[in-house]
């Protein structure tokens, strides 16, 4: 199987099969025998790589969007792994990003407490937007791009679910 | 002694005080909102009540609920943990009206630790150091100069009617000061209807060095030394440790002192906290006063090998405090990091959801204090504080090792923790040598701080394209628009709908 595979910023070409319970694995043009078994958790594998022992987790967020995370020594990691398809997903997204609208979306579950967007009103990047709270803290959650807000969806005192649509801006 | 005790809080500490219980033969009597039904607390204690609503002031700071569930289910005391009604004078009264012991102070050792104009005036004249300043509101322009002057720069000018770090101005010198005092002044009147100002010596780049006393209802007063809480973001806590790397035993002797006459001056009883913050010359003033037992009193446990919330309820039924200060002497060194589940790479937003999984550090001079299990969903109501882990070596450096080493150990999965930060936070070279402040990591941490690793980045890109690999060649048999399925599972579906439809 072949991705692209983006972590932090950063694009590697993948190419990996299965071959005697051993992954062969091409990362950027070098290859690698790796030997990866779950240990207990479908989601944690012990990685041996040229007797190298790493214990890392990683498992699906959301597969059908391409996007995985992995724990390495720490550090939490969002990964996208990529096929042909997903990446001409992503393309086909990115270039709607830049022109349809922007939709600022709630970044986890909470209390909306304070609205500062305004329909008609134009905001700049980085403009506060909505305050959110949530365990205790209050989140301000910033305008990224510049534009017209063509509407506002909640008010203060929602409960909204993470992603929940909150503000829409007509990009300029 | 008592044979229940209810505890009104959650979370770690609710397990923490249920644990001592158990181990004094008292059964813990768990109080829970909605959503914390299956919270960890509820499933370790012996008894639960529903006592609300999931939001905070519907449950755990529901005064009337929480004593009458009490009185009800026979528990002859309520320990109120820290933070919801810890420090709620109110509340220690209504157990004293209810016949049951608050597990603390009396309502007015907390009322009068709660004012802090009040408690300032009380501790100078306890003789306890206290920042010099203006001893009440000033209005008179003249008069604040010479006072400035006294106290000598740099000054920090206060809203007297103020708070929470509004209406704040720090000079520096004389020559700014007039101009500074009439913006400060012109702010006070504009947002608190008030002028007037209090004016106090600006510490710049502060330590926080805490003193842990302990007193019973016999005139005794203990001190367990100092804990110093200077890593902290946007004044909160997340490295704890005692000792500190820059008191000596001098030092220590003068702030225990210092810690023993504040305890003293409101006729103390049970665990309370005296903090400080202290100058690069080791001048100390006098902050405020917790009364209540503290987030990271596990080190001050650690280092000097006592169990405060069990003296907690021993104080609290009465009894004394069965050890002599002579003999209160401190061995090695333990640092208490608190494991919030927030995202540091993103501006430390909360993280929430379902916890699959959960590794705990372990082995020699780990302690673990925690408050979720795998399966848990994180709830959006209360404090992100999802676990403590504390370790104890012989000397600071190993336990800065071994702290490293525990938190690499420490999985909670798939929520995003602090770990990340708290591992850079470690190996800040100021907080290694010891001249780190209650400033530090909020001029020095920036979100790039957290550089990613080409072998991590390596790592992380093959573990994820292998659970890609493996996610892929599990759900491909189940993909019924599969065109490389084979013959006989088109013909096995075809089988299973002439079965339903027939």
């Amino acid at each position: 199987m072949k991705f692209v595979v983006r972590v932090a910023g950063r694009e590697s070409n993948v190419d990996i099969v299965q071959h005697n319970g051993l992954y062969e694995v091409e990362l950027n043009g070098k290859k690698y025998t790796v030997d990866a078994r779950n240990f207990g958790f479908t989601d944690l594998f012990s990685l041996l790589v040229d007797g190298h022992s790493f214990l890392i987790d990683s498992a699906p967020v959301r597969p059908e969007r391409g996007e995985y995370y992995a724990r390495v020594l720490g550090r939490h990691y969002e990964v996208d792994v990529l096929d042909e398809l997903l990446l001409a997903a992503r393309d086909a997204e990115k270039v709607h990003e830049h022109t349809g609208a922007y939709v600022l979306r709630a970044p986890m579950p909470g209390l909306v407490v304070h609205v500062q967007a305004e329909a008609g009103k134009h905001v700049k990047a980085g403009d506060a937007l909505v305050i959110m709270e949530a365990m205790k803290m209050r989140n301000e959650l910033l305008a990224e791009v510049a534009g017209v807000v063509e509407s506002v969806a909640v008010v203060v005192g929602d409960k909204v679910d993470s992603q929940a649509p909150l503000v829409t801006i007509t990009r300029e | 002694m008592f044979t229940k005790i209810l505890i009104a809080n959650r979370g770690e500490i609710a397990l923490r005080i249920a644990r001592a219980c158990k181990e004094m033969g008292i059964a813990p009597v768990a109080v829970y909102s909605d959503v914390d039904r299956v919270a960890l607390h509820v499933a370790y204690c012996y008894e639960a009540y529903h006592i609300g609503a999931s939001e905070s002031r519907e449950s755990y700071l529901n005064i009337d609920r929480i004593v009458a569930t009490a009185k009800k289910c026979g528990a002859e005391a309520i320990h109120p943990g820290y933070g919801f009604l810890a420090e709620n004078a109110n509340f220690a009264q209504a157990c004293e009206d209810a016949g049951i012991v608050f597990i603390g102070p009396t309502p007015a050792a907390i009322r009068a630790m709660g004012n802090k104009l009040g408690a300032r005036s009380m501790m100078k004249k306890a003789g306890v150091p206290i920042v010099p300043g203006s001893d009440g509101p000033v209005s008179d322009p003249k008069e604040a100069a010479r006072i400035a002057e006294t106290i000598g720069y740099p000054v920090l000018l206060k809203a007297a009617a103020g708070g929470g770090g509004k209406g704040m101005r720090v000079v520096r010198g004389a020559a700014e000061f007039e101009a500074s005092l009439k913006l400060t002044m012109g702010e006070a009147q504009a947002s608190f209807s008030d002028a007037s100002v209090y004016i106090e010596k600006f510490v710049e780049n502060p330590k926080h060095i805490e003193i842990q006393v302990m007193a019973d209802t016999h005139g005794r007063i203990i001190t367990y030394g100092e804990r110093e809480c200077s890593m902290q973001r946007r004044y909160q806590k997340v490295i704890e440790e005692a000792p500190s790397p820059v008191v000596s035993p001098e030092l220590r002797a003068a702030l225990s002192e210092a810690g023993r006459k504040a305890a003293a001056a409101v006729n103390y009883r049970g665990a309370g906290t005296i903090e400080f913050i202290m100058d690069s010359s080791g001048k100390f003033y006098f902050l405020e006063m917790n009364t209540r037992l503290q987030v990271e009193h596990p080190v001050t446990e650690m280092v000097y090998g006592v169990d405060l919330v069990k003296q907690q309820i021993t104080v609290a039924d009465g009894g004394h405090l069965d050890v002599e200060q002579k003999d209160v002497v401190a061995r090695g060194h333990a640092i208490e990091m608190r494991i919030y589940a927030e995202d540091a790479s993103r501006g430390f937003m909360p993280s929430i959801g379902r916890i699959n999984r959960v590794v705990l550090p372990s082995g020699p001079g780990i302690r673990n204090e925690k408050g979720v299990y795998a399966g848990y969903d994180i709830p959006i109501y209360y404090d992100p504080l999802i676990g403590k882990v504390v370790v104890w070596a012989e000397t600071r450096i190993d336990a800065i090792q071994r702290a490293r080493r525990a938190l690499r150990e420490y999985r909670c999965e798939p929520v995003r923790t602090n770990v990340d930060f708290l591992l850079w936070a470690l190996a800040e070279p100021s907080f290694i040598d010891g001249s780190y402040h209650t400033r530090t990591i909020d001029t020095v941490f920036k979100p790039t701080s957290l550089p990613a690793r080409d072998l991590e980045l390596d790592l992380a890109t093959v573990a994820a394209a292998i659970a890609a690999y493996n996610y892929r060649s599990t759900v491909r048999h189940i993909n019924i628009d599969d065109e490389s399925s084979s013959a006989w599972r088109r013909a096995a579906r075809v089988e299973g709908t002439r079965r339903w439809s027939s």
